[in-house]
């Protein structure tokens, strides 16, 4: 059993109050149960800063554990955690690195599992080069619909993302693998809504076209280039 | 302008000076004119995406950071080729190109459709660029390289790039390598 323990988790947002960090801050109230801490870090403010910089390297130093959680952006993560990760690189010392597991969870707003897959390869290779045990990557499409908020509030509209976590949690207090594939094993429910994809821009576009007539904006085609 | 070449290879990168020759005297050769931007040197702020998202809801396809993207945007829609030449970092764009593209989302329309049989957003401009990027290997696996030359199609894939082209290189490559990988791709895009 995983217990006592505490684990590094780096949230690679470009916001504060992000949907990663809802997941992170849902994930420390259930590890709360088993003795588990999470030492939480943003790459928003570390990737800059030099002393939290050097905070989270002496954290993932301590803990065994490390869990990136991260959006998909332009098909890979954000600025602010590739350049982390970099720095992290650069202080690769396996005295201080010794024996270390990473486990990532990559969301994204669209539902199929090929937008997430080179975020997810990118995690997956940056434990292979700093030798960490990869212990394998939870995934969600359609995380947009939790805009930052307390899993909890969300109620039914994430359950299918609590439940996952809830999953994910087990697995780490039982020192199981959560996949042990590069990329191909998540516990993810692919999509929430069990309808074909091709319905999805007629909602999507419905709900979008009533928040541009909400803010007043008559082109939205403006090419202004 | 038809060729923008985004650089964030730091001069330091053994065989730097040789990728720039190598593509500067492949285009000038056949007349092309390009751009060579070393984004390292751009001051450009971090995209707060969906917290902002000014770009798609309040002013469209206008970025309201004012920093060195404004004068990047119009480069970027009128160019027939846009290249990437950047170190490899786990299989990724290095940061700080990356800081660059994620900023690309001005060019995008907050409206979905299907493409390819996936989820996308529409494209705001009719016409992409083409795509060719270039990653220097130092000390990355071959997973990563593999990483690198996915992420490029998937770049292409939503960005609607009718043609693209990704290659890996490792630093030490002999100058007849690099020659060969950069010129037969510079020769199916332009």
């Amino acid at each position: 059993m995983y217990k006592n323990q505490k684990i590094t988790a780096l949230i690679g947002s470009t916001q504060h109050n992000s949907t990663s960090k809802a997941m992170v801050d849902y994930l420390q109230q259930k590890f709360s149960n088993h003795d588990i801490k999470i030492d939480t870090y943003k790459a928003c403010e570390v990737y800059q800063n030099e002393q939290k910089f050097t905070d989270l390297v002496t954290h993932i130093s301590q803990n065994s554990l490390f869990l990136i959680c991260a959006p998909v952006y332009i098909d890979s993560l954000s600025y602010p955690l590739i350049s982390t990760l970099e720095q992290i690189y650069s202080c690769k010392d396996d005295s201080i690195f010794h024996d270390k597991k990473l486990i990532a969870i990559i969301h994204s707003g669209f539902p199929e599992k090929i937008h997430r897959e080179s975020a997810i390869e990118i995690c997956y290779n940056f434990a292979k080069t700093m030798g960490f045990d990869w212990q394998g990557v939870v995934d969600f499409g359609v995380s947009s619909i939790i805009e930052g908020k307390p899993l909890k509030e969300l109620g039914i509209a994430s359950r299918w993302i609590r439940k996952s976590l809830d999953e994910l949690v087990e697995k780490i207090v039982n020192k199981e693998k959560v996949s042990s594939g590069v990329i191909r094993k998540s516990l993810n429910l692919p999509i929430p809504l069990p309808i074909p994809i091709k319905w999805f821009p007629p909602i999507l576009n419905f709900m979008i076209n009533r928040k541009l007539k909400k803010e007043g904006v008559e082109d939205i085609l403006a090419r202004p280039y | 302008m038809e060729i923008l070449i985004l650089n964030a290879l730091l001069k330091k990168t053994k065989n730097y000076e040789r990728i720039q020759m190598v593509l500067e005297e492949n285009l000038q050769t056949e007349n092309y004119s390009y751009e060579w931007i070393d984004v390292r040197e751009m001051n450009v702020n971090t995209c707060i995406g969906t917290k902002c998202l000014a770009c798609q809801f309040k002013t469209p396809g206008l970025c309201k950071q004012k920093d060195d993207m404004q004068d990047l945007y119009p480069k970027l829609i009128q160019a027939k080729l846009l290249v990437f030449l950047t170190p490899v970092s786990f299989g990724s764009y290095h940061s700080e190109l990356k800081k660059v593209i994620d900023r690309f989302i001005p060019l995008d329309i907050p409206v979905y459709t299907i493409h390819q049989k996936e989820l996308h957003h529409k494209n705001r401009y009719e016409e992409m660029p083409n795509l060719f990027s270039i990653g220097v290997l130092e000390g990355e696996s071959q997973m990563s390289a593999k990483t690198f030359r996915k992420l490029t199609e998937r770049n292409a894939v939503n960005m609607v790039i009718e043609k693209f082209a990704s290659i890996t290189i490792e630093k030490n490559s002999e100058l007849a390598v690099l020659e060969d990988k950069i010129v037969d791709k510079l020769e199916e895009l332009v």
